[in-house]
């Protein structure tokens, strides 16, 4: 958890220096997409063809916004950190969605396993 | 509160779809936003996760608007694309739930599942305990049981013994060639000239009998034999109903009968002289003689009378077997 805050600041003191020369992106939504992406990662999201696609997508959509503040786009950079941080929001959930399911596969699966025993 | 809750977004969508009739088509983000939209409020979000689906509701709404406005617009666009992430997102989060509460109910399953397994082993495991007592009890009345009889046998030896030994002391019994002969003297036996067994004979059968109890496995031949005093067919007819007398008393004295066989003998074979009164008593006698183990007698052998011709056989062998001296008879001797 440390680690991920620690990563999230640096990247925040980035985006603040690159923004210099341009638009300014907003900070606190820089952090929140980046803490999606950061918990994304930790609950799988690269393992998991469909969270990994959004993920893909809201890496992809920050480096757009990060070039559209350089070159001083502000309001099209907003408009694609918001997309990045709900497909970075959706790449968590999909990888939690898929985790929770597979343990409650698993559940079901030592039931069957009881009841053979029981045979 | 949830119908409500479905009321209410299914006439925002319819309201949403009615206003957007009057202006130019939807871009396919619009088109794809509300399709997806869709599929979330007839998905399990729309009872698991109200609060997920109304936030997609709300960016399909934006982008409604962002249409109404500026008909393919770049914010109409980009309201459609948040739209569909929110109901994708929705759809995601009731998906969750969902499993979660599959867990939950696996797991009460599960648990309940072990409580029955563990009743079902208690219950087994009662059922072998009570078995394994059930055996151990039988196994210890077995042994018991099997004590009894070896001391029953050893009881049962231990009589034989005894009656053997007493016998041996009354001098009355020997061995040829694998057989016992018992000899009872007939002056103790019986009355003069009768067959009927005197108050002494008794005594004395009770002990042979005892002793034979040991040989179960053993034919018994009963030999009566008389001294050389009268007429040959009396003395074979005497010698022939004492033999009968003694083999009824060892039947009615626990000697199985399909093992015993009466034989008179007569005068035919003396083992003294019947020229004095002491040859003559030695020669008024009845053997039992315990024969070497073979198959047992039909009940049908039991009282054969002696083959004519054996007899004289037998005859003739006791006349070889007896010296001279002793084959002379008296006619006025007892018997």
């Amino acid at each position: 958890m440390h680690h991920i805050r620690e990563r999230v600041a640096l990247l925040v003191l980035g985006l603040t220096a690159a923004a210099c020369g341009g638009a300014q992106l907003n900070q606190a939504r820089v952090a929140e997409v980046q803490s999606s992406v950061v918990a994304a990662e930790a609950v799988g999201a690269n393992d998991q063809p469909r969270a990994a696609l959004h993920l893909q997508l809201a890496r992809d959509e920050m480096a757009e916004a990060r070039r559209l503040a350089d070159d001083g786009d502000g309001d099209g950079a907003a408009l694609l950190l918001e997309r990045a941080r709900v497909d970075a929001e959706l790449a968590m959930q999909l990888a939690k969605t898929e985790q929770e399911q597979e343990k409650a596969r698993q559940a079901w699966q030592k039931i069957q396993d009881l009841q053979k025993e029981q045979r | 509160m949830k119908t409500a809750t479905r009321l209410y977004f299914g006439a925002s969508a319819l309201a949403l779809a009615s206003a957007a009739c009057g202006a130019s088509a939807p871009t396919p983000e619009l088109m794809t936003a509300r399709n997806v939209y869709s599929q979330a409020r007839s998905s399990e979000a729309s009872q698991l996760n109200p609060r997920g689906l109304h936030d997609a509701h709300k960016a399909l709404s934006a982008a409604e608007r962002a249409h109404a406005d500026d008909a393919g617009s770049p914010a109409e666009r980009h309201y459609a694309y948040i739209a569909t992430r929110k109901s994708e997102l929705a759809i995601a989060q009731a998906s969750e739930a969902l499993a979660l509460k599959e867990q939950q109910r696996a797991e009460q399953d599960y648990k309940a599942g072990l409580e029955r397994r563990s009743e079902q082993m208690a219950q087994e495991s009662s059922q072998y305990s009570q078995q394994l007592t059930q055996t151990q009890t039988q196994l210890q009345a077995s042994g018991e049981e099997l004590k009894a009889r070896e001391q029953k046998v050893a009881e049962l030896k231990a009589a034989a013994d005894r009656a053997q030994a007493q016998l041996r002391q009354m001098e009355a019994i020997r061995e040829e060639e694998g057989r016992m002969i018992i000899s009872l003297s007939g002056g103790v036996l019986f009355e003069t000239a009768g067959a009927q067994l005197s108050g002494r004979a008794q005594t004395q059968l009770a002990t042979v009998a005892q002793a034979l109890a040991a040989y179960t496995d053993r034919n018994i031949v009963i030999e009566g034999h008389t001294d050389a005093t009268g007429s040959d067919s009396t003395n074979q007819d005497l010698s022939q109903r004492r033999a009968d007398a003694v083999r009824s008393y060892l039947e009615s004295h626990g000697v199985p009968s399909e093992r015993l066989r009466s034989v008179g003998r007569g005068e035919s074979e003396p083992i003294a002289s019947n020229e004095n009164a002491e040859g003559r008593a030695n020669n008024r006698r009845v053997e039992v003689i315990v024969e070497p183990a073979q198959q047992p007698r039909t009940s049908s052998a039991s009282q054969a009378t002696p083959d004519p011709s054996a007899a004289s056989t037998q005859a003739e062998d006791a006349a070889v077997a007896t010296p001279p001296d002793a084959r002379p008879r008296t006619s006025s001797r007892q018997k």
